[in-house]
């Protein structure tokens, strides 16, 4: 390595005036974030490419960036924004629909919306509600018998506040066994994130995203193939070990945490206001509990984090599926493009006809409002 | 001792700048300053355009008589074109119709694998075994991105609209400059030490072709090089007075127009080269996260961004023929309204100056940028520190400025949390 000489003798001195000028963690760190914005939206190529710390893409994937799901880290409802959950022992956990440059995708999925149900509100508006179709052709390892379940991406903002919240604090509100009898038995999932808090950790939330949708390996999920399985042989014969084993090194996941963090829960809007007492009485803050951590009262994500019964309808299909999802966070509600897990839900008023089970008694509460009512509580809901 | 003398010489600095500026009557009208800002964008593009015609030729010349002099000749005019080019970049945040667009001629991190042969494992110089298979160079049908596409022609259309759409938002990465200096350069496999890509020159002759498919890549340049005169093209009508970089900037009002000036400046300096161009390399010390990672021009690429900051608040652009374009500016604004302020914004920007000089200096000696952020290269590391401080520090004092004026709305990149410096 060349040693470094100075040419000249004023620059030296001003360059060591320079770094003898610590630089500041607290801004360090705010650049940090604008550098973890920057991996956030940056498209990552398939290996091997010059770039080490951009390569690693696939071979399958779902996204190519962070961003092109979640831009500015709001959500996305756009149907190639969706995860396609297949949970089969030779495609894996995701039915991928792009793979590297000289793959074939693992399969060509087409989803299609129809209306399932229709309901009359008060004063004659009617609400469709639909639910998704997924065709599959072109599969590449023969065709999976297995349903799939589609999970869409959600807004970002806040997610990182949902960690500060004590343990402790969701575990008071859990009530397995109803023994309140209110009708609602919220049960302590294993973790806090994703849509039944499957995980407990930012963090690996991330390196769950990375691994899955964009086929990184990180210190946290390893392995270059990201979701390609043993049984998939073409996508085994991509994966070029470069330099570094992680195709996603702990500084990219350091950096994409500091970004995250930046990204503000929304302000809670003043609570007294008549959609707010509509909220209330309709029974919804039995879960969506506004501060579930009551000696932070001042972080209100709008939910208890505990697992709940939502009904047939909502429930995904096959034998592996989900029954029971994590009350969503309403805050950030409008950063959302599409409501509910799979994004099947296109208006409130969808969104919360679909509510059943444990939440049975609130919906049809909400069916009984007029239509004066029910735009107080959106507007509410929106401003949340 | 040292510390003394820097802090002497920044005093020296800080006077001479303070002292030698004449403090006009009354600040320039903002409608003139606007106009300035767009005379400049407007040489800039032009000038890009001028040399991307340049580089062209010389492209035709490397295809019509593939030799080293002929492949060396090529590589200078990429090298000169990236010359305003890159100090258009302060014209790209705050400005929609050139960041939407930006993509298509800047894209990075390049998908090279897509366009030609790379090696198997990154790093690994002895290992000739290239990878050929999966590129569009050597394949005249390609599966990209899961979808079959037929390139049996290669054609600025293939480049530009097949493979612009064809993955969604999520493509560019086989079109514009980065794309045309891998096809000059080739993959640099020095890692972090010294020396650029080195592409044989046959990899172009028709008679003697080296790595395959000679006729297709020579096709991909070509149809690289004539999509980025379109594009450039396509930029330079947008600000024209009736385009529509203009209208869009007209139509903000004036002290809209400003914001757009100061968010370029600050997203620019901040966000794009401080955070993600320098940081993140530094961070990763990965030896190609740098912007021209095939050439090793980025060092250059740093300067003429900081440049075009420069050219942006004085009002003033030297261009490639060495006229001037030259207006009243942000600077005799702020001259003129706060001049404590604006000998503060003058040294903060000739220390990035100064820094960036640094930086081409250690590079023409062969201390390129993927050197410099070299794990345990402490030197390295404390010039990188130094451009990162200077770019940050400019950018606090841009804030003072963007108060001083009462502009609202501006979103600088990267720095939506920046600290507020009273």
């Amino acid at each position: 390595m060349n040693k470094i000489r100075w040419e000249s003798r004023i620059l030296a001195a001003i360059l060591v005036a320079l770094s003898a000028q610590q630089l500041p963690a607290q801004d360090l760190s705010r650049l940090d974030a604008a550098a973890g914005k920057a991996l956030f939206e940056r498209n990552w190529v398939a290996a091997p490419a010059s770039t080490t710390a951009a390569d690693g893409l696939g071979p399958y994937y779902t996204a190519r960036s962070c961003a092109a799901c979640h831009a500015d880290g709001a959500g996305s409802a756009d149907i190639s924004a969706l995860n396609l959950v297949i949970d089969d022992p030779v495609y894996g956990h995701l039915l991928q629909p792009r793979a590297v440059t000289g793959m074939a995708a693992e399969a060509r999925a087409q989803v299609t919306w129809n209306t399932v149900r229709t309901e009359l509100l008060s004063e004659g508006t009617v609400v469709q509600l639909r639910a998704a179709s997924v065709t599959v052709s072109e599969w590449q390892y023969g065709p999976s018998s297995l349903p799939i379940n589609l999970r869409r991406a959600p807004a970002l903002g806040g997610l990182a506040a949902l960690e500060h919240i004590a343990p402790d604090r969701v575990q008071l509100l859990a009530d397995e066994e109803d023994r309140d009898g209110d009708g609602i038995s919220g049960r302590l999932p294993r973790g806090r994130f994703g849509w039944t808090a499957a995980t407990p950790l930012l963090r690996e939330q991330v390196a769950r995203a990375l691994s899955a949708d964009l086929g990184l390996s990180t210190s946290v999920f390893g392995g270059g193939e990201g979701d390609c399985t043993a049984h998939q042989a073409t996508c085994q014969q991509q994966v070029h070990p470069g330099e570094d084993p992680l195709e996603a090194p702990d500084t990219v996941l350091d950096l994409l945490l500091a970004y995250l963090r930046t990204l503000p829960a929304p302000a809670s809007p003043i609570a007294d206001s008549p959609g707010a007492t509509l909220f209330s009485e309709l029974g919804c803050k039995a879960c969506h509990v506004p501060a579930p951590d009551s000696a932070q009262p001042q972080l209100r994500p709008y939910s208890d984090l505990l697992l709940h019964d939502m009904g047939s309808g909502l429930a995904d299909a096959g034998p592996a599926g989900a029954s029971e999802w994590r009350t969503a966070p309403l805050w950030g509600l409008r950063q959302n493009a599409g409501f509910l897990h799979d994004g099947r839900a296109r208006t409130l008023d969808e969104a919360i006809l679909w509510h059943d089970g444990e939440a049975q008694p609130a919906r049809d509460a909400y069916r009984r409002l007029n239509a004066d009512q029910r735009t107080l509580l959106h507007t509410w809901l929106l401003g949340l | 001792m040292l510390r003394l003398i820097a802090a002497g010489s920044l005093a020296v600095l800080l006077t001479s700048c303070a002292s030698n500026t004449a403090v006009p009557p009354t600040p320039p009208p903002a409608s003139d300053v606007v106009s300035t800002y767009i005379d400049i964008a407007r040489a800039s593009y032009g000038d890009s355009l001028e040399a991307a015609r340049v580089l062209d030729a010389a492209i035709s010349d490397l295809l019509e008589n593939p030799s080293q002099a002929s492949l060396d000749a090529a590589r200078a005019a990429w090298r000169a074109a990236r010359i305003p080019y890159q100090q258009s970049e302060a014209f790209r945040f705050g400005n929609p119709v050139v960041d939407e667009w930006e993509g298509r001629i800047n894209a990075w991190p390049l998908d090279e694998g897509l366009i030609d042969y790379v090696a198997p494992a990154y790093g690994d110089e002895s290992d000739n075994n290239y990878f050929y298979t999966a590129n569009i160079i050597a394949n005249p049908v390609v599966d990209i991105g899961g979808i079959s596409v037929d390139a049996a022609r290669i054609s600025p259309e293939l480049l530009g609209e097949t493979l612009h759409t064809i993955d969604g938002v999520e493509s560019n990465v086989a079109t514009g400059y980065h794309a045309i200096e891998f096809l000059l350069w080739g993959q640099d496999l020095n890692g972090t030490s010294p020396g650029a890509g080195n592409r044989p020159y046959t990899d172009y002759s028709l008679t003697q072709c080296t790595n395959g498919n000679c006729d297709r890549r020579r096709d991909y340049l070509e149809a690289a090089s004539a999509l980025l005169i379109a594009d450039l093209d396509e930029m330079v009508q947008n600000w024209q007075d009736e385009g529509a970089a203009v209208a869009d900037l007209r139509a903000k009002g004036l002290e809209g127009g400003l914001a757009t000036i100061v968010t370029g400046m600050g997203s620019l300096a901040y966000g794009e080269l401080a955070g993600e161009r320098i940081r993140l390399g530094l961070l990763l010390h990965d030896p190609e996260e740098e912007h021209d990672c095939f050439s090793d021009n980025t060092h250059w690429s740093h300067y003429y961004d900081a440049l075009g900051i420069s050219n942006v608040w004085r009002g003033e652009y030297t261009r490639i023929d060495g006229r001037k374009v030259a207006g009243p500016s942000l600077e005799d604004m702020i001259q003129s309204l706060e001049p404590a302020l604006h000998a503060e914004m003058s040294a903060r920007l000739e220390t990035t100056q100064l820094a960036m000089t640094a930086l081409t200096e250690q590079g023409e000696m062969g201390n390129t940028f993927d050197v410099l952020i070299a794990s345990g290269n402490t030197e390295g590391e404390a010039l990188i520190n130094a451009v990162i401080t200077a770019l940050m520090e400019q950018t606090s004092t841009l804030e003072k400025v963007i108060s001083a004026l009462q502009l609202q709305n501006v979103s600088i990149e990267g720095s939506a949390s920046l600290p507020e410096k009273q």
